[in-house]
């Protein structure tokens, strides 16, 4: 089992420097189940493709099953896991952490995605709701944070406020670059190593106004999780079903990790995440922007689409 | 705990909105969010000006609410009332009447009922409890502010009441006084158990006193900002406090959140102004059109 990573050994170049080097999208099957729609590492030149063995998971089975099951983003870290040995195993990849969500339209599952995290600075948390009506961290991994994850464990928002009560309030996506000065982000994390460059927050949820969870992903300066990450304006009425969307304008970059960043490519992601009416992962440098690949994912607010966050690699 | 001691006191969207002379309504404190367990203490800080006295005072039900609501063990509250004590930086005394008077006169209004034997037992019981068995017959103008702070507590807190509200109690003290009257406090409040919103500009003063810390946001529209559960076991002992491994975690936590509100105040107050005139002149557009 161990020998698979050397097999495969993965290849470090700057390219591929990011914290997410494992990507996998999942589709509801029949009686709750989850199916592997797609497995890509990110590899130096590619976003390469796997079939893995296992493409299958039951309700509450697993990483995946859980995801679905609990309708919030799950984060496994501890090995041994055989979540994480599975994907070690089938990429090649050191993932030293696996991160699920779930995504809806409306109430309706359409995916799970599920990414593999390789060592290096960065966080993501999972804010749920308790019994006071304030979000408190329930799930998390934290590298190079120490004293930022201590306070983030005494720290309760109720809606509307920091980022997690943003995406609460409003029931959007919402990024923030330089969280260190910008007034939005209400935690510090100057009294540690990593310092975080971007912070994406993602509403998990069913119905609007009642997000399950939030989940926020942080870059740090000396990786991001992701080569490219954005929040892109749209607008579209939401399809019956799971028939594809209408065609989807985006009419503004919100927030994205590039400066001066210009629509362009990021239509056409658009584009093919309408034609596919869920998540879609494009893997043709011409349709991304020069990057290898893009995960696009929608996000609904009363009925239209009305986000879109990419993350690219 | 039942439903309502875990939702003893609970501030939905409270919002205040003030005219400015220009006749529009700008809203100070906006979308204020809190929920108070029973018998918690819950401390208030955030830059001068941003709000918190017109939290307490709306809390207090001194200062009409523009929108939002409020209520004390499930019941929905509007103006002053008996279940709610109120205690400022200065504590108001009557000059010509005696400490023990000056206790006394809220008491008559709380026992009306009572016989005057145990009037007489509450006023002194209390006054004895912030330490004032020596000084019950003393007049204003013979205490220092201190003292006078301890009398102002004692007739708070004789009232019986559920909700404590604190407005800066110890702003005008030196810090020994301070720190003797934060222990007072804290030894009546963890016997009595009465639920407590205490403002205060004193960040030690707020991890040491508090259950919770309330961060303020920078007004206009100032909203909490976080909430900080506060870990340290009471009663408390000042030493132990101090000597915790992540006390400086804390008075860290707490300092960079108001350093960073005031280094966006002007950019926030900014970004304000031109929402509301943007959303003036989409008014102003729309009576053209009609
Ligand atoms: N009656 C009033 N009419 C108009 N504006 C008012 C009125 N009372 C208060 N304000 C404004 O509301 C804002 C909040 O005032 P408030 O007294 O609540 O602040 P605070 O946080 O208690 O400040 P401090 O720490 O200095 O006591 C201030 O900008 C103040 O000028
Ligand atoms: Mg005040």
């Amino acid at each position: 089992m161990t020998t698979a990573t050397q097999d495969h050994p993965p290849s470090m170049t700057a390219t591929t420097n990011c914290l997410i080097r494992y990507i996998e999208i999942w589709v509801p099957g029949n009686d709750g189940s989850v199916v592997l729609e797609s497995a890509r590492v990110v590899d130096a030149d590619c976003l390469r493709a796997l079939t893995p063995q296992i493409t299958t998971f039951q309700l509450g089975e697993g990483l995946i099953g859980s995801a679905v099951k609990q309708r919030s983003p799950v984060i496994f870290q501890d090995l041994p896991s055989t979540d994480l040995q599975r994907v070690r195993d089938q990429s090649g990849v050191p993932v030293t952490a696996m991160l699920a969500f779930p995504v809806y339209l409306e109430d309706r599952l359409i995916n799970v995605i599920a990414v593999g995290l390789v060592d290096g600075d960065g966080a993501a948390e999972i804010w749920t709701r308790d019994d006071r009506d304030e979000l408190s961290v329930s799930g998390s991994i934290y590298r190079g944070l120490d004293s930022f994850e201590y306070m983030s464990q005494h720290v309760r928002f109720p809606k509307g406020a920091g980022l997690p009560g943003y995406c609460w309030k409003f029931g959007v996506p919402k990024m923030l670059s330089d969280p260190g000065t910008n007034p939005n982000f209400i935690r510090s994390f100057d009294r540690d190593r990593a310092a975080l460059t971007s912070v994406v927050g993602l509403p998990i949820s069913r119905s609007y106004g009642y997000p399950e969870s939030i989940l926020l992903l942080m870059s740090s300066q000396s990786i991001p999780l992701a080569n490219y990450a954005a929040v892109l304006k749209v607008d579209a009425a939401l399809p019956e079903d799971d028939a594809p969307f209408p065609p989807i304008t985006v009419t503004s970059i919100e927030n994205s990790s590039q400066e001066d960043d210009d629509i362009d490519w990021q239509q056409t992601a658009v584009d093919q995440m309408a034609a596919c009416g869920s998540c879609c992962l494009i893997d043709e440098e011409a349709l991304c922007g020069g990057f290898k690949g893009v995960v696009a994912i929608p996000f609904t607010k009363k009925g239209r689409v009305d986000r879109a966050v990419l993350l690219a690699f | 705990m039942n439903r309502h001691d875990s939702r003893y006191v609970e501030i939905a969207n409270l919002t205040k909105a003030y005219p400015n002379p220009f006749g529009h309504d700008i809203e100070v404190v906006k979308d204020f969010n809190m929920i108070l367990r029973k018998g918690e203490i819950v401390s208030v800080i955030g830059h001068s000006g941003c709000g918190k006295s017109t939290v307490l005072t709306m809390v207090a039900g001194l200062n009409p609410i523009s929108s939002g609501s409020l209520a004390v063990q499930g019941r929905e509250v509007s103006g002053p009332g008996p279940d709610r004590a109120v205690v400022f930086q200065s504590p108001c005394l009557l000059p010509w009447m005696s400490t023990y008077d000056n206790v006394m006169l809220g008491v008559k209004q709380c026992y009306p009922h009572g016989s005057k034997q145990q009037r007489k037992e509450i006023c002194e019981y209390y006054l004895n409890l912030v330490g004032l068995a020596d000084s019950m017959k003393r007049f204003p103008r013979e205490m220092s502010g201190g003292m006078q702070q301890r009398v102002g507590i004692a007739r708070a807190i004789a009232l019986k009441p559920q909700v404590l509200l604190l407005d800066e109690p110890f702003g005008r003290l030196d810090s020994l006084t301070r720190m003797d009257l934060q222990d007072v406090i804290l030894d009546i409040l963890d016997r009595e158990r009465i639920t407590t919103m205490v403002i205060t500009h004193d960040v030690d003063e707020a991890i040491y006193m508090s259950d919770r810390i309330c961060m303020m946001t920078n007004g206009p529209e100032a909203t909490v900002g976080q909430i900080l559960d506060v870990p340290f076991q009471r009663p408390r002992l000042r030493q132990d406090v101090l000597d915790d491994p992540h006390y400086y975690d804390f008075r860290f936590a707490l300092i960079s959140f108001l350093e960073k509100q005031e280094r966006a105040k002007d950019s926030h107050v900014a970004e304000v102004k031109q929402r509301l005139n943007a959303a003036d002149s989409a008014t102003d557009q729309q009576v053209t059109r009609v």
